[in-house]
């Protein structure tokens, strides 16, 4: 049994509460990356910034860990006017997707690093100073970014022409259902949206 | 009603469609603008918002003029310019507080390395150069956290920017004016965590106590087995103690008793055998005296042959008893005399083991060296040993370090880890390298009293290739000059981790032996060390000193203490103290070689070796050797004493057995005479009856004669060969002598029991 002094230390410890802190907000940014992108999706806003945003959370997600590569498309993403949200929903959705394609990115990355022709090339680049650090020369690394970049193209399209879609046929008809509306207007969808609000003009700082 | 900037300037149908409707994304919101269009004279197209428009329209206007403004362009500006901000800041600020962050970086890498407080003050980095340099650097000792382990003055340190553009430290040179070691500090230099830890003893201390122990067991040997022995011998004693041990008493206690009952059996057999031949000889006496010749009746001589007859089976049996006996007691007196041989073979051994009860030959396993250095060797070696250990740690840890910092990075979901592929690229190179640093303590390098150099010291030398090699030469009038070197080896395959050689010269010491009188030695000390730290753990290792300029303080304090009983062991303790004295008086050098082994458990072995010992112990040897022949001498005696006794029961036992032996033989000869004469006596009988037997054939023949002529004179030899058929071929015949009457059997003689 766990001596209630402790307890009650432990429990109002800061780092209790910056772990509960941390926990919820982990569980929050997802779903305000998911509101977002609805808001977005129903917004005179370029399909071509989610569209971009989604592929580059694509490329992001199928990098190992916080690489380089993974730093560079995220300044890129920041700089860009792409939907941040959309690049971060992506890059969150597909990183559970992505252990699946380890092995396929395995092995592409070891074909392109093993292929003779680029050898040279790679060497050269990995005698220059800090690129080894970007662990290039990792197989899951380099397949990860080359199959990103491949697979970047049609995620993009695929997405751009869905938010087309969604805008010019289907927004209209899924706004004026009954249970949309009867939904949107309910009081505790009202209360819930509210709270969001509280709670992401709280976070939006951090 | 006033539009948006946007919407204020006309624009021609392509220009609209071009510049605003296409970045109008929703249809709805297209119609809208659509519908507040109006088309100018010039045919150009402008939004206007009607008078009477609700304000709603306005604002819904106001908001897409924003919208599409925003999604004009690819390149978010604020953005950008927010990074260029961001970056300048950093860098700006990098630069700024580049000396804190470096001092900051190397506290916490030297804390990390030798887990205790550090401290760097003046600290200028210059990243253009890769150099490094601070005014003074301190790191204190974990063991002791009041004190610092070292402290660095002025130092300059060059890096290669290349190798730390591929995140790996490689430190060129570092160069380092001034350094000092174990000084004093204010403030305690234990890290928090470190605090809470109990560490009461080091290695140092550890080893220490192994050392005094062994000495103590070296002292206790030498005072022990040589002069201790000389003092409590008292040899009439010993002799009485052992008499009852040795092997001469066992074996005539054991002969004793068996011997007796043989001598007893063998004398009563041989009493018998004699009562029985007197018989004999008493009834053989009226055989000696007949003459057969006077013997005219044959049935006379009959007789005497029946008494010979009867006789001649019991001068067989005494003879045969008489030769057994002999036999027996010859038997005997060998036995007699392998005991004999035995016996002396066990009063030399006997001898040789009172002579060693006396045993005085100084201990090979003690050492006046071990007494007089012990003590100081005891701490310098400690030392040594404390010094090793902690560069161990130290290296251990930079090592650790390394490894720890190669862990996979953390990720949401778990990834494969992939494969890297390796390219022909740099030399790989560990985190961390100091290809050379150089200490020199002064200004000119000439008049140094401190140079040092350190070479290839990494966090992987493994990959490095190479061990760390290490030089100190530290010139002072104390300690004195001291030159060393060394090699530290933390790769896979090597056997010695540490090796430290080199020479320590002038060094200033005094040493308190306490002992034999010598209340001190000064001098100054010169040693060649050798030590080497296997990885299986502990230190081993050989130190050669030789203490010059020796100047003993020596006091007369013992006073006569003997106890044994030879005048001249009176006072062999004072003996030794004059000649310890003599021999410290006469020698100006003094040498000693240690040998020391500390086991990976802490166990210490040391042995120390002096040319004064061969000094002091061949004029204590020549002394001990004197007394001890004395000892020796006095020991046989007593031995000689105690056992002349048993020997000379063996004497007798033996001298009996012989006398049996010879009478027994004389009673074999006289059974032997007996029995001749009884036989020629019954030879000269027989003959006699033949003789008489003839005579009385002859007269028959002749009164035949008389009474028929024709009777040949003599009687023919065969028959008639008519006569030969008629008569058989098995004659009855001629009736003999009446046989011999049984004789009684003689009483029989009892054999002696072998």
């Amino acid at each position: 049994m766990v001596n209630p002094i402790v307890r009650e230390r432990y429990v109002f410890s800061p780092s209790f509460l910056a772990g509960t802190f941390l926990y919820w907000y982990a569980i929050g940014m997802p779903l305000k990356w998911i509101v977002k992108v609805f808001t977005v999706l129903n917004a005179n806003r370029r399909p071509g910034e989610v569209a971009v945003g989604m592929a580059l959370g694509f490329v992001m997600a199928l990098q190992p860990g916080f690489t380089f590569f993974r730093a560079i498309l995220l300044g890129i993403t920041f700089l860009l006017k792409v939907h941040f949200p959309s690049a971060l929903l992506a890059l969150f959705l597909f990183s559970f997707l992505a252990p699946l394609l380890d092995h396929l990115l395995d092995l592409a990355g070891g074909l392109i690093l093993t292929s003779p022709a680029l050898s040279p090339f790679w060497s050269t680049l990995y005698a220059l100073p800090l690129l080894p650090l970007t662990r290039f020369h990792n197989t899951v690394v380099m397949g990860g970014l080359a199959v990103g970049i491949i697979l970047a193209v049609p995620v993009y399209l695929l997405v751009r022409l869905l938010i087309r879609l969604y805008r010019e046929k289907l927004r209209e008809t899924i706004a004026e259902l009954p249970v949309v509306k009867a939904f949107l207007k309910a009081p505790l969808v009202v209360r819930i949206e509210g709270w969001l609000r509280k709670i992401f003009s709280l976070t939006e700082g951090v | 009603m006033k539009v948006p900037k946007l919407f204020q300037k006309p624009y021609t149908r392509v220009e609209w469609e071009k510049k605003i409707l296409k970045r109008v994304y929703l249809p709805k919101e297209r119609e809208f603008l659509a519908s507040l269009l109006r088309e100018e004279p010039d045919g150009k197209v402008r939004l206007e918002i009607p008078e009477d428009a609700p304000p709603e329209t306005r604002k819904r206007v106001e908001r897409l003029a924003k919208e599409i403004r925003s999604n004009r362009g690819v390149v978010s500006l604020p953005k950008v310019v927010v990074l260029i901000v961001l970056v300048a800041g950093i860098a700006g600020t990098y630069y700024f507080l580049r000396n804190q962050l470096a001092e900051r970086a190397m506290v916490a890498a030297l804390e990390g390395v030798f887990q205790a407080r550090a401290e760097v003050e003046g600290v200028e980095f210059n990243p253009f150069e890769g150099r490094i340099s601070w005014k003074k650097l301190t790191v204190a000792d974990k063991d002791r956290p009041m004190r610092n382990l070292f402290e660095l003055g002025p130092s300059v340190t060059d890096l290669d920017l290349a190798a730390l553009l591929r995140g790996r430290v490689l430190i060129e040179e570092l160069r380092v004016e001034g350094i000092q070691w174990n000084t004093e500090r204010k403030t305690s230099g234990a890290l928090p965590e470190r605090e809470k830890e109990k560490s009461t003893e080091s290695g140092t201390g550890k080893a220490v106590e192994q050392v005094v122990k062994g000495a103590e067991t070296a002292f206790q040997s030498l005072s022990a087995k040589g002069m201790e022995a000389l003092k409590g011998i008292d040899v009439e004693a010993l002799v009485k103690e052992q008499v009852e041990k040795l092997e001469t008493t066992r074996l005539v206690r054991e002969s004793e008793s068996r011997w007796k009952e043989k001598e007893q059996a063998l004398r009563a057999s041989a009493q018998n055998l004699t009562g029985e031949l007197e018989k004999i000889g008493g009834e053989v006496a009226s055989f000696r005296t007949l003459d057969f010749r006077n013997l005219t009746k044959p049935e006379e001589i009959l007789s005497t042959v029946q008494r010979a007859e009867a006789l001649i089976p019991r001068v067989k049996q005494a003879r045969d008893t008489a030769t057994s006996l002999e036999k027996e007691a010859r038997l005997g007196l060998e036995e007699l005399k392998i005991l004999k041989k035995n016996l002396e073979d066990a009063v030399k051994k006997d001898m040789d083991y009172a002579e060693s009860l006396v045993s005085l030959a100084p201990s090979e396993a003690a050492s006046l060296a071990e007494l007089f250095f012990t003590s100081y060797a005891k701490e310098q070696l400690g030392t040594w040993y404390g010094y090793g250990e902690k560069a161990l740690q130290i290296a251990e840890s930079l090592k650790r370090r390394e490894s720890a910092e190669e862990k996979p990075p953390k990720t949401l979901v778990r990834r494969s880890s992939g494969r890297n592929i390796p390219f022909p690229g740099p030399k790989p190179l560990p985190r961390f390298t100091l290809r050379q640093a150089t200490v020199s303590v002064g200004k000119a390098p000439s008049s140094s009293p401190f140079t040092g150099e350190l070479r290839d010291l990494s966090s992987n030398p493994d990959l490095l290739g190479k061990p760390t090699l290490w030089k100190g030469r530290w010139e002072s009038p104390n300690p004195g000059k001291i030159d060393l070197e060394g090699k530290m080896d933390l790769r896979k395959e090597s056997a010695t981790i540490l090796e430290v050689s080199g020479r320590v010269e002038h060094v200033p010491i005094k040493i308190e032996p306490k002992t034999f009188g010598v209340q001190s030695i000064e001098g100054k000390l010169r040693t060649d060390l050798n030590l080497l730290f296997p990885k299986s753990g502990g230190m081993d290792g050989t130190v050669q000193a030789l203490l010059q300029e020796i100047k003993p303080q020596v006091v007369k304090e013992s006073s006569s203490t003997g106890s044994g009983g030879v005048a001249s062991l009176a006072a062999p303790t004072r003996v030794l103290e004059d000649l310890v004295h003599r021999v410290l008086q006469e020698t100006k050098e003094m040498d000693a070689t240690v040998a020391v082994r500390v086991s990976s458990t802490g166990k210490t072995d040391l042995s120390i070796r002096s040319g004064i010992d061969k000094t002091v112990k061949s004029a204590l040897a020549a002394y001990l050797r004197e007394e001890e022949k004395k000892l020796k001498e006095r020991a046989r005696e007593e031995v000689r004493k105690q056992l002349s006794s048993y020997l000379s029961k063996n004497e007798t036992l033996r001298k009996g057995w012989e006398e049996i032996e010879k009478s027994l033989g004389g009673k074999v000869t006289d059974a032997s005479a007996y029995q001749k004469l009884l036989e020629d006596k019954k030879k000269e009988a027989e003959q006699r009856i033949d003789a008489l037997k003839k005579e009385a054939a002859d007269r028959l023949l002749k009164e035949a004669q008389k009474l028929a002529p024709q009777i040949p004179s003599e009687l023919p030899k065969e028959l008639p060969k008519e006569l030969q058929k008629e008569i058989p071929k098995e004659l009855p015949k001629t009736p003999s002598l009446p046989s011999t009457p049984s004789v009684p059997k003689p009483p029989s003689i009892p054999k002696p029991k072998l």
